[in-house]
């Protein structure tokens, strides 16, 4: 089956199998807990943290997830970052959760955030409607693009950390009928939500 | 007088069971996800529909050059944790297997029915889901590669 003119195949599946298997096992250099790094307070902002259901535990398998309430002024918004580096399946597109959650999708469009962008979402569910703000931040600027984030954290799983920090997924959502002022008071707000080394 | 070199068909087997093995998510995003609903359908005919110009192509075509493309994707894919590169694998491996060029192309192309992430550029594109186009797209595509 194996002789000398096929022995290249075999040499390239058993080279497949073994980087496969030892690559991911490799240590992967960064910092081993980013969401330490996120602020609870800042100006004018205080937070409380709200633990995670059972359910969001088990959607995490494996990644690490943090729910924090923060008021600021009078508003109160529930802010979600999830950190993929144990397991990058878990940080998908988050109206993916959205759907799941019942809600329809009106629109969907980018704003600038914090020298960066987010994509800004709107939806409904029977009666309701409601919005939410996501971003991916990898220690530079916020970036609203998944493409961006897929190729980001696949070269940074290739180079084992080395090009650079895992991203973050940040969901930010405000806690009732959103007003029409709340994406301009997140935005002024979300520098203080970012770890400290980057704000912008 | 060279002989010609025998086809390593246990170099395919191996790389079409390495994706399989790899590619197990996709049971999940097509069962778990209402983006992705109609996918697990589109891949039952995108199979039947390799299987059947395959069988039509005896005796197969020794692609090998696409076998190792596979492979590398497959492990691109699995280093770098990115199941869109392990379903590109997958999406070149079985259609391969088509002796017309054209056929292999269509049924190449097909694949992205059944592809997450196809469906995700979608929705994102049009606001809509691509639900029953998945498996109007991979008839349309067999259609065009029994034509070719």
């Amino acid at each position: 089956m194996i002789n000398s003119r096929n022995l290249p195949f075999a040499l390239l599946l058993l080279a497949a199998v073994a980087l496969s298997m030892i690559w991911p096992r490799l240590p992967m250099s960064g910092d081993p807990n980013p969401l330490a790094s996120i602020p609870s307070e800042g100006f004018d902002l205080k937070s409380r943290d709200v633990e995670l259901s059972e359910l969001e535990k088990k959607w995490l398998g494996g990644a690490s997830g943090l729910k924090r309430i923060f008021s600021h002024g009078s508003r109160l918004w529930l802010l979600a970052v999830t950190d993929g580096t144990k397991n990058r399946q878990s940080v998908h597109d988050p109206t993916y959760c959205f759907l799941g959650e019942g809600w329809k999708i009106i629109a969907r469009s980018e704003v600038p955030l914090a020298g960066g962008s987010a994509t800004l979402v709107t939806m409904s569910r029977n009666a309701e409607s409601s919005q939410a703000l996501y971003w991916f931040f990898d220690g530079d600027a916020p970036f609203a693009s998944v493409p961006e984030f897929w190729i980001k954290s696949t070269v940074r799983r290739l180079t084992r950390g080395l090009s650079g920090p895992e991203p973050l997924l940040f969901i930010l959502r405000p806690l009732g009928p959103p007003s029409d002022q709340w994406i301009a008071s997140a935005s002024e707000a979300a520098p203080l939500f970012l770890p400290s080394s980057v704000k912008k | 007088m060279n002989t010609p070199r025998p086809t390593p068909w246990w170099f395919f087997a191996c790389t079409l069971a390495m994706g399989i093995l790899l590619s197990a998510g996709l049971i999940t995003a097509w069962t778990r996800d209402p983006s992705n609903r109609f996918g697990g359908m589109a891949f039952a005919i995108w199979v039947a529909g390799c299987t059947f110009l395959a069988w039509y192509s005896r005796p197969l075509p020794a692609r090998t050059g696409v076998w190792v493309a596979s492979l590398a994707l497959l492990v691109l894919g699995e280093l770098g944790t990115f199941q869109a590169i392990k379903h590109a694998a997958l999406a070149l491996l079985l259609p391969s297997l088509c002796r017309r060029p054209l056929a292999f192309g269509c049924m190449a192309i097909a694949a992205a029915s059944w592809t997450p992430a196809w469906g995700w550029v979608f929705s994102h594109s049009f606001g809509t889901p691509l639900d029953m186009m998945r498996p109007l797209f991979v008839l349309a595509c067999f259609a065009a590669a029994r034509l070719a």
